[in-house]
């Protein structure tokens, strides 16, 4: 960057000087688990919803946005054009263009760090980030024999034809495909994935029914003390998220088998209640530039100031699948002269608690620090009374896409209470071994 | 609406019949539509008094056909008959019987509105034979209410010491009564103390520049509401508990405002209603406090809870609300001539078994107009409350069917009526064109027997 | 040397050894005892584009545009099934149990394009479970004369003793590695499998054909394994070596749990497993061939 002109109007990319990209606001709906309150949404319907939730807050009724960027994880063929398609079906001007995109469950920040970019550079003054998650509605394959078969009956000319392709049906052809939830180069479930990384990290079992108990503690209590009011829209005659066990106990977790892990017999420590479940959901955070802001009375709640994403080489066990924000966030935080002990929020999500628990010890582990992360010593210790103080994806749910935009808007919202130059860190990990994290500034 | 009486009456066999038998038979009533003309015929001014030659000169810009002595052969779309000047009771008969004859030449949907002086008013106060005079057209307003026919109504304004029917706030509620916008209020009367207000420039859009907070927005009456308001062009601001923000978004996309998902019992929740009006439009005109439940339990049955949580979310909720209002930090936001409606109900005037804590909580929100309203006067702006009937809302339509057809039929029009009215009603109070009226209770209710 | 003109088909192969092991019950001939001197040749052999395709869509993974080491192990091996079938192999083809796999890919072996592929009996190896075998396939060039593949399977007659016997080794301790993978082989990974090499064993089969022959049930193909071991691994400009060693086979339907392990660069050590048994189904190497 140049330095340029305080008053230089152009964009960046013309030549003028970057300008700030803030969050403005944030919705969502409450998040259900799979099969249950969204049984009958589809993605469409749901992130049209958290789309109207914010217009409706924001007052953006026919307002042509610069971008809408969103995705879905697991999406219909039919949904290619998911995002574009709520826009039409939302109140924002139909002039508004939109992308779909997809990183796994990192999708929503990614979708952000896009957009806070694009306006930085001056392309777009707004947009709207965000994501989707069905899986309840999530699609079916057809097996590749239904489908050979499907295909040549659709290109056949004559009867004959017709019959030929027929003929090469079988029984077995007609059982569907789900989607996988699973890695295809190791075929270990994401929850497997994790249940290696967190045995290799020595996370004890009481750790992780800790911290998955403070998840629904801490949202349940931001739910009954109204946090949660401008931060969520009802859907479908849901108010809060139906995942949330508020009245939770380290007894009744203790009690749980586990559910990944079990080929290390006694000592697997992963169950259904520190684990997230398959959740249905849709999130949407306005972003703009301070101008932007500003002509609409809109609140600036805090500067989207950085991104950073990153990869991991998970598929013969050097690194954990869900491990890559251990390694984009103190590059993040490097590039911005910024230790842990500077921040005043940090937004781990909770895949698992194994995975917020195994990536806090190895930020810890001097020797890690050093072979792997190429610091000096040890990154630094997450200061508990910082983390996901008003619960995460444990409590909440995790629909995949969903989820950067959940803990986005949070994020905004209380950093924006903490006050001006308060800093906060989201930290999302992602299948393939992927992760998105970004640093927040309060305003 | 389900209503297969009227629809039945409304047919050719269900007319002969209720004809025949002497059963009620409801009209379909005008309601007002932007852009429609004020009457849909000419209009008789009787009296010849200073108030008659004011109607006419009104009626005349409004472009309405005006006529002073009856014509035969015309049919009227309204009578504006006018008893200002009198100071005894003798002198009413001469306009009255004029008004009489004219009856059998009303058109459907006719109007006829009284206009006299306030019998309340302190120059009377001590002078019976002008008091009697003037509270003998209220009498005569709400009897012949209930000789209507056809859709008509009759409702009466009552002027104050020193007020005109040229006063804008007397020409805004003649307007008001004539328009089909006060379809189902009959049999009632607008006082019009002061000569405050101001009529609009667009009588179709009232509320331009206006920014408006309507509780309760997200659905039933409070969704009419904030929907005639934007008709009106009010830009709206919807609050509603955080539960029905679904609804909230859908009402508020439609029109264009912003949502505040709120829960009004919140301590803070008049402060939290400021800071949005102020930090997003930067002003707060109008605020209709609409929103209101029901715990309905015989006296005998009653707990704390149902008593408490009713008047908590009825009544008290407005009075902090309110004190936020009017306080002197808010001033920013609320400047002058604050209009705020606060929703009572028939409940509250007849009360109405099973409801000591809601007709407790209906009533308590008039004497809250009534006792608000010099605080709001002292700058520039009133309250007044609206006390609906029977309306025909998905609430009403889970009454028991023999019970809502004596509710809807028990009324001089005998229907009815549709959140519409009352939020036109609402609309009409939070106007300028309003700002005369002050601390009153306006009944929208079609004359209902209940409470009378 | 005995020239064929088409590859054999493995149905014909095991039908004859089928008939040959009948024939010898009821003749009760003696078999010969040196392996046949005289090689396979199979001239002109393509591997089509059709069954790279086939290979493919089982194994899922997109590869370069040369065929996978074991697609070449499939299109070569019926030529060694040819002289293992033949009534002058000295072990009986029926029952014989698949041990190892050594496989040097020289170069890439291209598709739809003629290959020359030789089969011959290499070696007799004493086992102290009966008689171990090695035969040996390569892929040659016609037109270079280059060798492009080549490939040693081992494979044990059980109970087939031929004077020494050496000492059955101390079974040695398995120690599950840390898993970093896992294959699931539904019930009909078996059928998906033969349909894929042409290899219709009735032990892959499914359960009842495979109880038929005096299995617990189906068992995966050993060279299915081989292939999920390499897929998505073998380096495009092949001058790899990989090799296999079958132990406790997989039964159908079943998950094995696998590890990769780099003890050196460019080195790959697979071992997979029964995570419940804690039974070794196999271990892999894959390495550059001078490695």
């Amino acid at each position: 960057m140049t330095v340029t002109d305080a008053t230089d109007s152009r964009p960046a990319v013309a030549g003028g000087p970057l300008r700030k990209a803030v969050v403005v606001g944030g919705n969502r709906i409450p998040f259900a688990r799979a099969n249950t309150a969204y049984a009958d949404a589809s993605n469409q319907d749901m992130l049209t919803a958290a789309i109207e939730g914010l217009v409706a807050r924001c007052g953006l009724q026919g307002e042509r946005l610069g971008q809408v960027a969103a995705g879905a994880v697991l999406k219909h063929p039919r949904n290619f054009n998911l995002t574009r398609e709520s826009v039409l079906g939302s109140s924002l001007s139909h002039d508004t263009p939109a992308m779909d995109l997809q990183v796994a469950c990192a999708t929503g920040m990614e979708a952000l760090g896009i957009l806070a970019d694009k306006i930085r550079l001056g392309q777009i003054d707004s947009g709207i980030g965000g994501g989707v998650d069905s899986i309840s509605d999530s699609p079916i394959s057809v097996s590749d024999g239904l489908r050979r078969v499907l295909l040549r009956l659709n290109a056949a000319r004559t009867g004959k034809e017709r019959l030929a392709a027929l003929k090469d049906l079988r029984p077995g052809h007609l059982v569907p495909e789900p989607a996988g939830a699973g890695e295809p180069r190791t075929g270990l479930a994401m929850g497997e994935h994790q249940a290696l990384t967190t045995h290799d990290w020595g996370v004890t079992r009481a750790e992780q029914d800790e911290l998955a108990l403070a998840s629904h503690q801490n949202l349940a209590a931001a739910y009954d003390s109204g946090y949660m009011d401008d931060l969520v829209t009802p859907f479908r005659g849901l108010a809060k998220d139906n995942n949330l066990r508020g009245d939770s106990t380290l007894e009744k977790l203790g009690r749980l088998k586990p559910a990944f892990g079990r080929h290390l017999g006694e000592e697997a420590t992963m169950t259904a209640a520190n684990s997230t479940p398959l959740t249905d959901g849709a999130s949407a955070v306005l972003v703009s530039s301070e101008q932007w802001a500003a002509e609409r009375r809109l609140p600036v709640l805090a500067e989207f100031v950085d991104h950073e994403i990153a990869a991991v080489d998970f598929v013969d066990g050097d690194e954990g699948l869900l491990m890559a924000p251990v390694y984009a966030v103190p590059r993040l935080l490097g590039r911005h002269g910024l230790t842990l002990e500077d921040l005043d929020f940090i937004e781990i999500h909770e895949a698992f608690a194994g995975t917020v628990l195994s990536t806090m010890k190895a930020w810890e582990d001097e020797e890690f620090c050093r072979s792997r992360l190429g610091l000096d010593g040890a990154f630094g210790t997450v200061d508990r009374a910082k983390l996901n103080v008003h619960g995460s994806s444990l409590a909440a749910g995790h629909p995949f896409a969903a989820t950067g935009g959940r803990i986005t808007a949070l994020l905004a919202k209380m950093l924006h209470e903490k006050g001006e130059g308060s800093l906060g860190l989201i930290s999302v990990c992602a299948a393939g071994g992927q992760g998105v994290v970004a640093l927040m500034r309060g305003r | 609406m389900n209503d297969p009486y009227g629809t039945f009456v409304d047919s050719a066999v269900g007319k002969r019949l209720a004809k025949a038998l002497g059963l009620p038979m409801p009209v379909q009533l005008r309601r007002h539509t932007p852009g429609a003309p004020l009457l849909e015929g000419p209009a008789l001014v009787l009296g010849g008094t200073p108030a008659a030659e004011a109607a006419a000169r009104l009626l005349t810009g409004w472009g309405v056909e005006v006529q002073t002595s009856r014509a035969e052969s015309v049919k009227y779309a309204a009578v504006v008959a006018c008893f200002d000047g009198i100071d005894t009771p003798a002198a009413i008969g001469e306009t009255v019987l004029d008004l009489g004859g004219t009856l059998r030449q009303l058109a459907t949907n006719s109007r006829v509105v009284t206009v006299a002086e306030d019998p309340e008013a302190a120059s009377v106060a001590e002078d019976p034979a002008a008091r009697a005079a003037r509270q003998g057209i209220t009498g005569l307003t709400r009897s012949l209410a209930h000789e209507m026919r056809a859709g008509g109504t009759a409702n009466g304004i009552q002027l104050g010491d020193g007020v005109g029917l040229d006063a804008p706030g007397a020409a805004g509620a003649l307007r008001f009564l004539l328009s089909g916008r006060s379809a189902y209020v009959s049999g009632q009367f607008l006082p019009v103390t002061t000569t405050a207000g101001r009529l609009p420039e667009d009588p179709d859009r009232p509320l331009a520049g206006k920014v408006a907070v309507v509780t309760g927005a997200a659905r039933g009456i409070g969704a009419a509401i904030i929907r005639t308001l934007a008709r009106d062009g009010a830009t709206v601001v919807g609050v509603d508990v955080p539960a029905a923000g679904e609804s909230l978004t859908a009402v508020v996309n439609e029109l264009g405002g912003t949502a505040l998902p709120l829960d009004i019992t919140a301590e803070d929740a008049g402060a939290r209603i400021l800071e949005h009006c102020r930090s997003r439009h930067g002003r707060m005109d109008i605020v209709v406090h609409n929103a209101g439940i029901t715990r309905d339990k015989m006296l005998a049955n009653m707990d704390a809870a149902r008593w408490d949580s009713v008047l908590a979310v009825n009544t008290l909720s407005q009075l902090r609300m309110n004190e936020a209002f009017l306080a002197e930090d808010a001033k920013d936001v609320v400047g002058e001539g604050l209009r705020i409606v606060t929703l009572a109900s028939t409940s509250g005037i007849a009360g109405n078994r099973g409801q000591t804590n809601y007709a407790a909580s209906k009533s308590g929100v008039m004497g809250l107009a009534a006792a608000t309203a010099p605080l709001l006067a002292a700058r520039g702006g009133t309250i007044n409350a609206v006390a609906p009937g029977f309306i025909e809302t998905e609430m009403t339509a889970k009454i028991p069917l023999l019970t809502r057809e004596v509710g809807r039929r028990i009324n001089s029009l005998s229907q009815g009526g549709t959140p519409v009215d009352v939020a036109e009603a609402i609309a009409f109070l939070v106007s300028d064109a309003a700002g005369g009226t002050n601390g009153n209770t306006l009944r929208v209710c079609g004359q209902a027997m209940m409470g009378a | 040397m005995t020239e064929l003109q088409t590859m054999p088909s493995l149905a014909a192969c095991y039908r004859a050894a089928f008939g040959q092991a009948a024939k010898d019950a009821v003749t009760r001939r003696r078999r010969p005892a040196d392996l046949p001197a005289a090689p396979v040749l199979v001239r002109g052999h393509r591997i089509s584009a059709e069954s790279l395709d086939a290979y493919r869509r089982l194994l899922g993974v997109g590869e370069p545009e040369s065929v996978p080491s074991v697609l070449v192990h499939i299109e070569a091996f019926p030529a060694a099934m040819h002289l293992m079938a033949d009534e002058s192999f000295p072990l009986p083809l029926m029952g014989m149990v698949h041990l190892t796999n050594t496989v040097f890919h020289h170069r890439p072996v291209p598709v739809d394009v003629p290959l020359d592929i030789t089969a011959r009996a290499s070696e007799l190896v004493a086992h102290h479970a009966g008689t171990a075998v090695d035969l040996t396939v390569t892929v040659t060039d016609p037109e270079t004369r280059e060798v492009l593949w080549e490939g040693v399977s081992r494979y044990l007659a059980k109970g087939v003793h031929r004077g020494e016997r050496p000492e059955r080794p101390a079974r040695e301790e398995f120690t599950a590695p840390g898993m970093t993978g896992q294959w699931r082989f539904d019930g009909g990974a078996g059928r998906k499998y033969a349909a894929v090499s042409g290899d219709y064993n009735p032990i892959h089969l499914s359960g009842p054909t495979a109880k038929a022959l005096g299995m617990k049930g189906a068992i995966a193909h050993g060279m299915y394994l081989a292939a999920k071991m390499l897929a998505g691994r073998e380096p495009a400009a092949a001058g790899f070596r990989w090799e296999i060693g079958f132990d406790a086979p997989v039964q159908l339907p079943g998950t094995v749990a696998v590890a990769y392990a780099h003890p050196a660069a460019g080195i790959t050590e697979v071992t997979g497993w029964n995570a419940r048994r804690g039974r070794r189904h196999f271990t892999g190497t894959i390495a550059p061939s001078e490695a």
